[in-house]
């Protein structure tokens, strides 16, 4: 009996993890392609470049404002942090500016946002604050790809309803194929990294909710283990309930609906050594 | 009181305890995760000292190792150029190195750029091999971010062969964390995670078996036009 138990236990994971190697070709694409919400550019009144990937994101920003799918260019003042190698490079947001007029964006057709932005959360804190003051119009955000999720989770948590006039610009990695991130290692770090960080800010940044939820699963994951088990040392354990019991006395024959936690199949004490509690099937009861 | 509780009371007891007594020793716990990441090897008589510009005060330990004995070069495997550098907003990696050892006094001849600009430390070990056969009888100081570092000595190994030896590598750390207070601040969780993510990836798949060739400017705006499009390149 106790050997299919031990094989569901084990066996179990073993298979699933079996089931996720042997269908990664399907399974690992998914982890970094449900990253990926980017929508088809339509016309808008902003668009954001975000702070952390200076060789793209204003690149993409300017073309937009060139094709005349946004008019005003909202660069992230990013905080320089105190251990920033001694200005080998121009500051971020100095170095977006300038790309953007390099690209063809008017000077004053471009504004910073915010101060000192150190994550996606202080970027979108800002987005809020300057959409208060400013007129209303859509917003594009130019993001890399495995970063509109996160970008987009944050954006509708802060902003509210207003989140629904922003979309996301996807940028395709050139570092790495999405399709076959989990090859290199800059996929691996990048898709697994993100993944994590959207866990942390699911936790972080969701409001009680998430903890809330997250602490109901593990408290009733512990009163379902308990339960199980306390039926179990009811149903087969009678050393341990029984304190007359001497400390070595054998436990009883297991039957399997017994074993299992689940009453006997047949009436109480029938077939002379089943029952339903274990006074009665102890060998060291004296009842 | 019954057995049963007194068993129930020793178990949540030693749970208890288990927890306090993790917490009191967080500290040593948490450097003990790092110490795999890191690689501290004595550099010995070293005749060439391997930069990565991207080390907090890499250029001062580079220069104070040139002043030490002056024959020594400095070496550079450029990474990919940056992208504000091809368009000429930023200098490149060789001219940023450059300036920062000369205003350190170190000599302009003893700065040497090796190969190609290397996509990954796969590539960058691969470079310091046809270097090291090209110089026989130089010995290499490999200078990394301190929790790449041992990422870095183990694809060294496996890249050189038995010509590793010729190749000591020392982790600097950042300005304002190391293996023993990273858990501090948020950039070292980061950066600790990041660093097991690539150290295990290195140990589990090696080399990566592609690599997609980088962008020229050309190809990137091609791409970016397609994006604007709103066609997914």
């Amino acid at each position: 009996m106790k050997l299919p138990r031990r094989l569901v236990r084990w066996g179990l994971p073993v298979a699933i993890l079996a089931l996720v190697y042997f269908t990664r070709g399907w399974t690992l694409p998914l982890a970094g392609a449900w990253l990926d919400v980017g929508e088809k550019p339509q016309p808008a009144e902003y668009v954001v470049v975000l702070g952390g990937d200076v060789n793209s994101r204003p690149f993409v920003a300017a073309a937009l404002v060139r094709a005349g799918l946004a008019r005003v260019a909202l660069v992230s003042h990013v905080a320089m942090l105190p251990d920033a190698p001694p200005r080998l490079l121009p500051p971020e947001d100095e170095l977006a500016r300038q790309i953007l007029v390099l690209k063809g964006v008017p000077p004053d057709r471009i504004h910073r946002l915010g101060r000192d932005n150190r994550t996606t959360y202080d970027e979108a804190r800002a987005l809020a604050q300057f959409l208060r003051s400013a007129q209303p119009g859509r917003v594009l955000v130019p993001t890399s790809a495995f970063h509109t999720r996160r970008t987009r989770w944050v954006l509708r948590r802060i902003l509210g309803d207003k989140a629904d006039a922003v979309s996301m610009v996807s940028i395709p990695s050139e570092t790495f194929r999405m399709e076959s991130w989990w090859r290199s290692e800059e996929g691996f770090r990048t898709i697994i990294g993100e993944n994590l960080k959207l866990a942390f800010y699911l936790v972080r940044y969701g409001g009680p909710a998430v903890p809330t939820a997250l602490g109901a699963a593990v408290a009733v994951g512990l009163m379902v283990w308990m339960l199980r088990r306390r039926r179990r040392k009811l149903a087969g354990g009678p050393a341990a309930q029984c304190p007359t019991a001497p400390p070595d006395a054998p436990a009883p024959p297991a039957q399997e609906g017994v074993y299992l936690g689940l009453p006997p199949l047949g009436p109480a004490g029938s077939s002379g050594d089943s029952s339903s509690g274990p006074a009665s099937s102890s060998p060291g009861n004296p009842w | 009181m019954s057995r049963k509780w007194r068993k129930r009371l020793c178990v949540w007891g030693a749970v208890a305890g288990l927890v306090a007594g993790v917490w009191l020793c967080r500290a040593p716990i948490l450097r003990w995760a790092a110490w795999p990441l890191v690689a501290e090897e004595p550099a010995g008589a070293v005749t060439a000292v391997c930069i990565d510009p991207d080390c907090d005060g890499v250029f001062d330990v580079a220069a104070e190792l040139a002043r030490q004995d002056p024959s020594r070069r400095v070496l550079l495997v450029a990474p990919l150029p940056l992208r504000v550098a091809q368009v000429g907003l930023v200098p490149g990696w060789e001219e940023i190195c450059r300036r920062e050892l000369l205003a350190r006094g170190v000599a302009e001849q003893a700065f040497v750029v090796v190969g190609p600009p290397s996509l990954d430390a796969w590539q960058h070990a691969e470079r310091l091999a046809g270097w090291l056969a090209d110089n026989p009888g130089q010995e290499l100081l490999v200078l990394c971010d301190r929790f790449d570092s041992a990422r870095r000595r183990a694809i060294l190994h496996r890249v050189l062969g038995p010509q590793a030896g010729r190749v000591h590598v020392r982790g600097l750390p950042r300005f304002t964390y190391d293996e023993t207070n990273w858990w501090q601040s948020r950039k070292g969780w980061k950066r600790f995670a990041d660093a097991w993510l690539v150290r295990l990836h290195a140990a589990w798949v090696g080399p990566p078996p592609e690599r997609p060739a980088p962008a020229s400017l050309s190809e990137f705006e091609h791409m970016v036009a397609r994006i604007v499009q709103g066609e997914n390149p």
